[in-house]
């Protein structure tokens, strides 16, 4: 070793050369410090493994929650829409009066045409159900009877709750009203005389209906058997729709509907639409407070990972400070540690959540969930902004250290 | 105007301590400066405040024209980046990186790294084969040699060292020094801190510090004598075949480096063109040393019946003070003794040739 002989040196006094200095930094140099900067951060993965798993494990539960539930809120909104409409529908369509009156020149009967109502799908935007029904006053069996006419593949669909026995008929025949059928005596498969003013027609009992409400009382004929029994063939007192979006929708589906058909009368029933806003709402609420709190939480893990992480590296920042690193060489290796657990945080996080979101449609609504893309920057936002507060207070004493000290093992 | 002016520093920490206290001092361009002194008195302080790593309460610190007092912290930190090469007795490299890279950080904090220009800093200190190895993998002597390189690599115009031999026994402790004086030799400002002696010695001026000032300074060349002396006593001891040279002269066996052997032949001390063997005036000198040594501990050990270990010890600071006369006297009072009470031969002076005492 002590045969190793160093170069002329800096500077000199008499006749020795003087030190150059290495060239000063340039913006031409920026690509290969990026490149230095990465190959010293790989290697400081290697020896902090450890606590930088665990910085990682904090945001990825946080972004796995946040993931989860960013696609739950879309998701779960369709599913819970869905659920809820159990209730029935949330939207009536009836004549605007003045323009019915015009047509049937008779205000005692206004109703609707069935053609009015092709344009409301197109309308609302979506394949919405508009379930068309014609009411009269009558009897069934001789005894008094509300009769409904309506399409009872439509009817369920907007009363999937409904419990009927045995099960919805396929050709010409009547769901009857469970208190009705008893007090008419009658049963599934015998047949029934329904009448309404002087006109009368005789029906088979397909199903009998049990719903614990109005519906016990009334007996549901097919919209063309009621039409033609009352003589007006087209025609419908109203059509009933069950809009998603809680409050909201039905209220923009009502606008919809009232600019676009001037002949028709959007009449939302705010019960049930305020009912299953209400119900959304809160489930908005409890994600988000959930979210915020698992937030919350990774937030404080990762503030404590990256402290001690600072203070196992003092001596090592000191020395960097000591030979040159300024605040801004402090700042990068902080900086491209924490994006460096922002970005992977981000992802295992979107594609957890993604699992996660998925297994909780299946368990919770019997079919998959699906993650939206449209997640992905947010929960990649949400964790940087995470990762930058968590690392602000270590950052401060990285900063703070003084060489001499640190050195010392102060 | 010198490279370095120190005027009138007070440096206080916390609790009253006061590390440095109104020190002045002036080192010039391409000196190497050695600061010593005890623990606790300064020395590290000193070259913290040297090295922009602190400030002083008082007075005024101007490396290069630059007033480290004054100047903003952006300038500190680039007077740190660009002007001075740190070497630290605990190396401080960083441990997950290689060799190579922990020379290419000091490069990163500079400017740009240069793999290349790196590995040749390496393969200057003998490093060329150790570039991936981390600073565990490393000895002490190759991590202080990392050190060094890392050092240097900037080109600064400033070198600090502090304590940079502490750690590393003897061999890697000569090696390192030599590297030191390689560089000083190529124009090198050097200040390094140390509280060895023989450290201390390879410097071209030393100071001392005590209590926080300076108490004294010496030139080397004027402790060369003492070193030379050192070495003739080791050397003495080795032509007449005692196997524990090493241990009984220590400081002479440390003392005899290339750099002062190569003095010593150039003053005829040493035969020319021979390894390590005295020339007639260099066997005289060291003769006439270990004739007052042995006289001495004769005379402290026989006639004052002092402890053995005072003996060694009052000897070693009589053999550069007895003048020729007195030591004359000595040996005519204890009757021309021929050997010391270790057995070892007493060199006869002019006084033995009349009346040489019979072998006791």
């Amino acid at each position: 070793m002590g045969s190793s002989r160093l170069p002329a040196g800096p500077q000199a006094p008499a006749g020795r050369p003087a030190p150059a200095g290495r060239p000063p930094r340039g913006l031409q140099h920026e690509p290969s410090r990026f490149l230095t900067s990465a190959r010293f951060l790989i290697r400081s993965l290697n020896l902090r493994g450890a606590a930088f798993l665990l910085a990682l494990l904090a945001v990825t539960v946080g972004a796995t929650v946040t993931a989860t539930v960013l696609n739950l809120k879309a998701g779960l909104k369709d599913k819970m829409s869905r659920e809820l409409r159990a209730y029935g529908p949330n939207l009536l369509i009836v004549p605007r009066a003045d323009a019915a009156a015009q047509r049937a020149g008779d205000p005692a009967s206004i109703s609707l045409l069935e053609e009015d109502l092709r344009a409301v799908p197109e309308v609302l935007g979506a394949p919405s159900a508009v379930v068309p029904a014609l009411i009269a006053g009558g009897t069934a069996g001789g005894h008094p009877a509300t009769i409904v006419g309506a399409d009872f593949e439509a009817l369920h669909r907007l009363y999937p709750g409904w419990r009927l026995d045995p099960a919805l008929p396929a050709g010409p025949a009547c769901i009857l009203g469970v208190a009705l059928a008893g007090r008419a005596s009658a049963r599934a498969g015998d047949s029934i005389e329904i009448g309404s003013g002087t006109a009368s027609a005789a029906i088979r009992v397909a199903a009998v209906l049990s719903t614990g409400e109005a519906e016990d009382e009334q007996v549901f004929v097919p919209l063309a058997f009621l039409q033609n029994l009352l003589d007006r063939p087209g025609q419908v007192s109203f059509a009933a729709l069950s809009i998603d979006g809680g409050a909201e929708g039905v209220a923009r589906a009502s606008e919809a509907i009232d600019r676009a058909l001037p002949r028709l009368r959007a009449r939302p029933l705010p019960a049930i639409a305020l009912a299953q806003g209400a119900l959304l709402d809160r489930l908005d609420r409890m994600m988000l407070l959930l979210t915020l709190v698992i937030l919350l939480l990774a937030g404080l893990c990762l503030v404590t990972t990256l402290m001690s992480m600072v203070v196992e590296r003092e001596s090592e920042i000191g020395l960097a400070r000591a030979i040159g690193a300024g605040d801004g060489e402090i700042f990068r290796m902080f900086l491209g540690e924490i994006g460096l657990l922002g970005v992977l945080g981000s992802l295992a996080g979107l594609v957890l959540g993604a699992g996660v979101t998925r297994l909780i449609g299946e368990r919770l609504f019997g079919a998959p969930i699906e993650a939206r893309l449209s997640v992905a920057p947010i929960v990649f936002g949400l964790s940087m902004v995470i990762c930058l507060i968590a690392v602000y207070v270590p950052l401060r004493r990285a900063l703070s250290i003084q060489p001499a000290a640190a050195l010392r093992g102060e | 105007m010198s490279f370095i002016q120190i005027d009138n520093v007070t440096r206080r920490y916390d609790k009253g301590v006061t590390a440095l206290d109104r020190v002045s001092l002036e080192i010039k361009q391409g000196e190497w400066l050695a600061i010593m002194g005890p623990s606790g008195s300064g020395k590290t302080t000193l070259l913290n405040l040297l090295g922009g790593l602190d400030l002083a309460d008082e007075g005024r610190v101007l490396v290069d024209g630059l007033d480290l007092g004054r100047i903003s912290r952006p300038e500190l930190i680039r007077y740190r980046r660009e002007r001075v090469g740190l070497v630290f007795q605990q190396f401080h490299l960083i441990p997950y990186l290689t060799a190579l890279e922990n020379v290419m950080l000091a490069q990163y904090l500079h400017s740009i790294t240069d793999e290349g220009e790196a590995k040749q800093a390496l393969d200057r200190v003998g490093l060329g084969h150790r570039l991936g190895h981390r600073p565990s993998q490393l000895s002490g002597g190759e991590r202080q040699r990392v050190c060094i390189a890392r050092a240097l690599i900037n080109r600064p115009k400033l070198i600090l060292a502090d304590e940079p031999t502490g750690s590393l026994d003897a061999e890697n402790e000569s090696a390192v020094l030599d590297l030191f004086s390689q560089i000083h030799e190529a124009g090198q400002t050097i200040v390094m801190v140390t509280h060895d002696l023989v450290v201390g010695r390879r410097a071209s001026r030393q100071i001392q510090l005590e209590h926080g000032r300076v108490a004294g300074e010496f030139l080397t060349v004027q402790q060369d004598e003492e070193a030379i002396d050192e070495v003739l006593e080791y050397l003495w001891l080795k032509t007449e075949g005692d196997t524990a040279a090493h241990e009984i002269c220590a400081i002479g066996a440390r003392l005899a480096t290339p750099q002062l052997l190569e003095r010593m032949h150039a003053r005829g001390i040493l035969r020319p063109g021979a390894d390590l063997e005295f020339s007639e005036d260099g066997r005289q000198r060291a003769e006439s040393l270990i004739r007052r040594h042995r006289l001495a501990e004769t005379l402290f050990s026989e006639t004052f019946q002092m402890h053995e270990a005072v003996v060694e010890e009052e000897a070693c600071f009589f053999e550069h003070i007895l003048s020729p006369v007195m030591t004359d006297s000595i040996c005519g009072f204890l009757n021309h003794p021929p050997a010391c009470p270790h057995g070892k031969p007493i060199p006869r002076g002019a006084c033995c040739a009349g009346g040489a005492a019979p072998a006791r």
